[in-house]
């Protein structure tokens, strides 16, 4: 007869159980912290992929000059500017610069009362600058986003630095776009002050919602649905690799195909690209091991630890945090400058942003087939929630399944022409 | 005095045989010595006297610019063959040359170098926009319209018109994508063909399909005349042949592509044949397998002239006797004639080689 039907041995199967409870459950969880930390091993997790097919990230070839001079010239500018007084932020002159390209430049003003009473009602100001880049040929239905957090130089610190390198760039991109007949959605630059309070500032003011402690004056324009953010925090000097801020407030992640297009537009340029400060070292790309070594697993190891520690905190990463609220998928692109042997200039990362918001004008929907919740241990790895539950069954097969999906990707890629990297 | 008139005589006299030899042996000349009626049972030999065609692209969106270029550069060399906008039916979502993401506007093209914009000043879409529906298309094939559907909406076929009818667009085992709402599956496309050979709306048909999976539409045919070749096996995917990267998509597909390199070697006096055709695109360069459906079609298709279908070449022979034509007896159909009130009993329709068709069978009524 069977375990489980009869009588007698259902009863010996619980005693056994009941005898050994404790440790049954200590084991389990022991287990299942292992197999967690063991997700981070590179055959037992997928690599990322694109979802969604209107995207076509990367096919387009950019059309900006091979030496971006304007760039070059506004970042100049712009490292003068902020040098006449560190405490201030350069708002006048981004307002004055954009109204010169001829564009539509507003300025928004928010305060801030500060919640906890310990002195009698503070109450903080600050100045949004945002300006609309119109699309010629489209209804102004939908928009996308370029934000430059605005922070004067006393304030700079290594979590977060300098962003003037953004402010010239996103000038030399505006007068670029202004020119080219092509974009489907409005796009709109940023400019806010107090990083997050700023942001979200300016979002409660174009979705009309309030906010408890941040009252800002009504916008004077507006455009349509956002449909994806990108904050960009460059500094002026050469950057030599960008890192990728995703966790927004209380934990959201903006949709993964945003971040694959992010990486792979920055391969496209041959540029470094990381996730939580993870460089993947150049070695790793043509070694044999295909990242099974130790190295690899305690790089990924620590990167996705440290997503989840992130993410637990519940605060966000950056100003894209602020987006998430309204279901704008965003993140934030940090460059990381060092001493020496950086080389990608402000027209490698002009290069970037103008793939990416091409790649983004393609979209009709708003992103929706990726993923919205995951783990990444590298930035070509996922670790998908909705796929633990299976890993848990079939540990094997999967990996190996894996492998062949991403063969023949790679096979597909390459047979329709792609440039695979 | 009459010496020089003798002379005269025989310089005409000359002159006279001379030209009857000359005459003599034109007339016996070797290469027009074909015996007359060959030469006008060769001028009969096809059967059809007037070329359809049905383009359809199925997909809508940027991302499939490429269905759009298949279908308009198939629309030019069908034109270019001479097949006239009155008897092309042209189905597509319209939406690539204006749309605010195309850098070229009002151009679609179908190559990287960007040579030809095959969508130029004179290309006259029937079904636009959201018009291209699966019922739209079977109305359009069965004659099943309206009384308010324009003339140029309407495909007026007859017993003796060769239709031709491409469709590309996404497809899957047994089904293809409309317009990402609906589908058309291979069996309501086999009956509206068979609905198609009832109403006596064609006399041949060539079908020909690019998309993925493409062979399962055709599987289900069971109608006589009809030539069907696909770009892929079920199970493979038919795939893309090329980036512009200036406008970021792909701008045609690759069995396509390769059938259009061959027609455009194709002019209207051409003997190119189908079979010919469908070597067009082996497995090294389509990388999917292009599979044909030759059992329902009564003709050897090595015989069939590409031009059958593609263009309509009007020819004109001229002979130098005149000859009789016997009169032909239409009632070579076997077995699916409609039956009208008069003729139910199995005797012989209406004389007359051209007759109209009952649209309704009066059994019905």
């Amino acid at each position: 007869m069977g375990l489980l039907t009869n009588d007698q041995s259902r009863n010996q199967l619980v005693k056994v159980l009941l005898a050994h409870g404790n440790k049954l459950c200590f084991v389990s969880y022991l287990a299942g912290v292992i197999w967690f930390l063991a997700l981070a091993y590179q055959p037992l997790n997928a690599g990322t992929y694109f979802s969604e097919n209107a995207l076509l990230p990367g096919l387009v070839e950019s059309e900006l000059p091979p030496v971006f001079s304007s760039a070059l010239q506004f970042n100049d500018e712009i490292k003068a500017e902020v040098e006449k007084d560190k405490k201030v932020t350069p708002h006048a002159w981004i307002f004055k610069k954009f109204r010169e390209i001829g564009l539509e430049t507003y300025l928004q003003n928010f305060s801030v009362i500060y919640p906890f009473r310990t002195v009698a009602k503070q109450v903080a100001t600050g100045e949004n600058v945002y300006s609309i880049l119109r699309g010629r040929r489209a209804a102004s239905t939908e928009a996308l986003v370029l934000s430059i957090p605005l922070r004067p130089l006393v304030n700079v610190i290594k979590e977060r630095p300098a962003t003037h390198g953004g402010i010239a760039l996103a000038l030399a991109l505006a007068q670029e776009f202004k020119r080219k007949p092509y974009w489907s959605k409005d796009i709109i630059f940023l400019f806010s002050d107090y990083d997050e309070i700023g942001t979200l500032a300016w979002l409660d003011a174009y979705h009309q919602t309030e906010s408890q402690y941040i009252v800002g004056s009504d916008l004077q324009a507006r455009s349509g649905s956002i449909q994806a953010a990108i904050n960009l925090e460059l500094p002026a000097e050469n950057v030599q690799y960008y890192n990728l801020l995703l966790e927004g407030l209380n934990g959201q992640l903006p949709n993964l195909d945003l971040v694959n297009l992010v990486v792979r537009l920055c391969r496209r340029e041959r540029s470094q690209v990381a996730i939580h400060h993870s460089l993947e070292k150049r070695r790793h790309q043509f070694s044999d091991s295909h990242g099974e070594s130790l190295e690899d697993f305690k790089l990924s190891l620590s990167t996705m630890l440290r997503m989840m520690w992130y993410q637990a905190s519940g605060a966000p990463s950056g100003n894209h945090g602020m987006f998430h609220k309204f279901h704008i998928e965003a993140l934030t692109i940090q460059g990381v400058a060092k001493k020496k042997g950086s080389h990608n200039d402000i027209g490698v990362s002009a290069r970037i942003v103008e793939g990416i918001f091409r790649s983004l004008n393609n979209l009709l929907e708003r992103f929706h087939q990726s993923f919205f919740f995951y783990l990444l241990p590298a930035t070509n790895r996922y670790e998908a929630k909705a796929m633990e539950e299976k890993k848990l069954n079939e540990e094997k097969e999967k990996s190996e399944d894996d492998k062949k999906d991403d063969e023949k990707k790679e096979a597909d890629d390459s047979e329709e022409g792609d440039k695979g990297f | 005095m009459g010496n020089t008139g003798q002379n005269h005589n025989i310089g005409i006299a000359l002159i006279h045989m001379i030209t009857c030899f000359v005459i003599l042996y034109l007339s016996f000349n070797p290469a027009g010595c074909m015996s007359h009626e060959e030469q006008v049972n060769e001028f009969f030999q096809t059967g059809h006297t007037n070329n359809w065609a049905v383009l359809v692209d199925a997909s809508r969106f940027w991302f499939n610019y490429r269905h759009h270029a298949n279908v308009l550069s198939l629309y030019r060399s069908v034109k270019r063959l001479g097949i006239p906008d009155s008897q092309i039916i042209l189905m597509v979502a319209d939406d690539m040359a204006c749309n605010p993401r195309n850098p070229r506007p009002a151009t679609v093209f179908n190559n990287q170098n960007q040579h030809i914009n095959v969508y130029g000043d004179d290309v006259e879409v029937d079904y636009r926009g959201y018009e291209v529906t699966v019922e739209n298309f079977i109305r359009v094939l069965t004659g099943r319209l309206p009384e308010s559907t324009p003339r140029s909406k309407r495909l007026l076929s007859d017993e003796r018109s060769n239709v031709l009818v491409y469709m590309t667009g996404h497809g899957g085992d047994g089904f293809l994508k409309f317009q990402d709402a609906e589908e058309v599956s291979n069996v309501e496309l086999a009956d509206a063909f068979e609905q198609m050979w009832q109403k006596q709306r064609y006399h041949e048909l060539f079908f020909m399909i690019d998309t993925c999976q493409a062979e399962s539409m055709f599987q289900k045919f069971y109608s006589p005349n009809i030539l069907a070749v696909a770009s892929s096996r079920v199970g493979e995917d038919s795939l893309s042949h090329h980036v512009d990267p200036a406008l970021g998509v792909y701008v045609i597909d690759r069995y396509t592509y390769y059938a259009l390199e061959f027609l455009e070697s194709v002019k209207l006096g051409s003997k190119k044949t189908m079979a010919q055709f469908f070597k067009v695109c082996p497995k090294h360069l389509c990388i999917s397998t292009v599979s044909t459906r030759t059992d329902l079609f009564r003709r050897d298709v090595s015989q069939t002239l590409l031009t059958d279908f593609f263009g309509s070449v009007r020819n004109v022979e001229l002979l130098t006797e005149t000859s009789s034509l016997a009169k032909v007896n239409t009632s070579s159909r076997s077995g699916s004639d409609t039956c009208s009130k008069d003729s139910c009993k199995g005797t012989d329709r209406k004389p007359g080689r051209f007759s109209y068709p009952e649209q309704v069978p009066s059994i019905l009524i």
